[in-house]
């Protein structure tokens, strides 16, 4: 089974994706931790 | 604008040619997860006819202790389980179809997944039929007079343990498909190559943990306290148990509406084969807006709390109009890859629209859920503004948005891909194809129109949630007509609509015509001749115009008939 390692010939905007990902599941998971410590039940 | 990756892509095989060369045992869990999905519809489908019955005045056979039985069970098979299975497959199709003849990560922890999520279902209906008349959202002090509450605490928390290990199998595989994990270069290539449907799924992933984690958070000490094992007092532990549940259910909406654009974007290729002319990144980009964007505008739901301030509703109020943004601009998008398609083939500037698919049923779902999602979002848009909501939130206006956003839009754009997978998984025709031409132009009709007199009659004051609506004679007249329309014509046609859908699926599951022919059935993707290049999309940009207008109208009218009512606001 061919695994994914080819590079593409137009990559433009990849890089933003995974940096994109990185910083929005890290700010979602912040912003909900921050709002069950406010709010414990 | 056409670029050499999209010319790659358009090389590869489809994403249902994908799945329909993966691997038997990924395919039949799938499909698991898939008949789960439509055993939970169908229950939701059949304790809804019950609740035509009850909430149509002019039967009048309101009984209020079966109502809130039947309300309670039908929220949750319809909101909680349908959801939770069907929005599963969807991610393990997802999965699978990365790569031709890809594999699930572990299949193993699929299934332990499915079982988890199978045994909330059990848990939480026998719950229900035990007594627990604790409607879908179980709040503490209501929550004690039921014995049975500890068993709808438990089984949420078990469909919550079932959501984060698919949703961790499903990441797990994406992981598992970059080679080179050093390589920062091959983690951009694998998310510029994935599906822009797959990459919805990536981005719902954080939001997915965080519901599990606050459902944790949430329904362990709900449980033990439910259970007589903490012994704060029902009004104190209410208090900060809403406070915590609005973070969650505000969160778990954005699942069905990442995973129905992520669906549509599968079904405007299936059905117009037109690919996008806009750069890839930027639908996939549009998709990290919301775990950007949706966990800090949970406060729209609490419009009415006095604990919270003005200046937090303000800004809360104003932040919920941001959720809009991505969803607006995904609609542009995917009407633009039709224009584009079309006009390619040489149709003139609205003559294209003519010549669409209409005939096909997941082209009509894919359609008439974009159009019930549009109109129903421009009534959610007067329900999360502060003013309105604090005077809205009790009444039958959130019953009349929520249902065409979740059942107009949402559940008709996953049968739409349903009318795909039953035919690619059994390798049958459509059974019954005029029948399933006529179901998606039906259910979205008919929930526009328990919309458009469900939200009059909220506008009025009709209370949700109760049996009677009558009051012994107290209530106006005007009530009464308005839910005789909402319940006995919008509902009751879009309980035909529903027994429309499992008619034609289940006779194609056990009838259809074997083997499938090429066109499927009505489902076969319309033939494009390109004719000349066109990479404007000018007609796209009408849906997006309307919605902004009918937010406007929408917002104006409810002002204005609550500026007739005696209430002073401030």
């Amino acid at each position: 089974m061919a695994k994914m390692t080819a590079e593409i010939d137009d990559d433009s905007g990849t890089g933003f994706l995974l940096w994109g990902w990185i910083v929005v599941a890290a700010l979602n998971l912040g912003m909900v931790t921050v709002s069950l410590a406010m709010f414990a039940p | 604008m056409v670029n050499n990756m999209a010319n790659n892509r358009a090389q590869r095989p489809s994403l249902a040619q994908q799945i329909a060369a993966s691997h038997p045992a990924d395919q039949k869990l799938m499909a698991a997860y898939g008949i789960a999905g439509l055993l939970s519809l169908a229950g939701a489908f059949a304790l809804a006819a019950v609740l035509v019955v009850i909430k149509t005045p002019a039967l009048g056979l309101a009984n209020g202790e079966l109502y809130y039985r039947m309300l309670t069970a039908h929220s949750i098979l319809g909101f909680v389980y349908w959801f939770a299975f069907i929005q599963a497959a969807l991610l393990i199709a997802g999965a699978i179809a990365l790569r031709h003849g890809g594999r699930l990560w572990s299949l193993k922890l699929g299934w332990l997944a499915f079982a988890f999520t199978a045994a909330g279902l059990v848990v939480n209906m026998v719950g229900v039929f035990a007594g627990a008349d604790v409607l879908y959202t179980a709040f503490p002090p209501l929550a004690e007079s039921f014995p049975a509450t500890p068993l709808i605490y438990l089984g949420y928390l078990f469909v919550a343990a079932g959501a984060f290990l698919i949703s961790f199998d499903f990441l797990a595989t994406v992981f598992t498909w970059v080679e080179r994990k050093s390589s920062l270069q091959a983690w951009k290539t694998m998310l510029g190559e994935m599906h822009i449907s797959t990459f919805a799924a990536v981005c719902a992933v954080p939001l997915i943990f965080s519901i599990v984690l606050t459902a944790f958070f949430l329904y362990i000490p709900a449980f033990l306290w439910s259970m007589g094992r903490i012994s704060t007092d029902a009004r104190e532990f209410a208090l900060n148990f809403r406070l915590t549940y609005h973070v969650m259910f505000h969160i778990i909406h954005y699942i069905p509406a990442m995973a129905m654009i992520a669906a549509a974007y599968v079904l405007v290729e299936l059905t117009t084969g037109a690919g996008s002319i806009y750069r890839e990144t930027v639908a996939k980009g549009l998709f990290l807006m919301y775990p950007a964007v949706v966990p800090p505008t949970f406060v729209y739901h609490l419009m009415a709390d006095p604990s919270i301030t003005e200046g937090t509703k303000i800004i809360g109020s104003a932040l919920s109009l941001l959720v809009w943004i991505p969803s607006l601009l995904h609609m542009f998008i995917i009407t633009g890859m039709m224009e584009a398609g079309m006009r390619s083939a040489g149709h003139g500037l609205f003559g294209w629209i003519r010549h669409l698919p209409w005939k096909n049923p997941a082209f009509a779902s894919l359609i008439m859920g974009m159009t019930t999602f549009g109109i129903a979002g421009g009534l959610t848009a007067v329900l999360l503004q502060e003013q309105t909501a604090s005077v809205l939130h009790g009444t039958f206006a959130v019953p009349a948005y929520i249902h065409p956003m979740v059942v107009g839009a949402a559940s008709l754009i996953y049968m739409g891909i349903i009318y795909y997978a039953v035919t690619i998984c059994m390798k049958r025709d459509l059974w019954g194809p005029r029948l399933a031409r006529i179901q998606p132009y039906l259910l979205s009709v008919a929930l526009l129109v328990f919309a458009w007199a469900g939200t009059l009659a909220g506008y009025a004051g009709v209370p949700r949630r109760t049996a009677d609506i009558g009051f012994g004679g107290a209530a106006p007249e005007s009530w009464q007509a308005l839910m005789n329309v909402t319940m006995g014509i919008g509902g009751t046609l879009s309980l035909l609509a529903g027994a429309l859908f499992f008619a034609v699926i289940g006779m194609t599951m056990f009838a259809g015509r074997k083997p499938a022919s090429e066109s499927g059935s009505g489902l076969a993707t319309l033939a494009l001749p390109r004719t000349r290049e066109f990479v404007y999309t000018p007609t796209a940009l009408i849906p997006g115009i309307i919605f902004v207008l009918v937010v406007l109208l929408f917002t104006a009218g409810a002002f204005g008939i609550m500026g007739n009512r005696p209430i002073q606001f401030g």
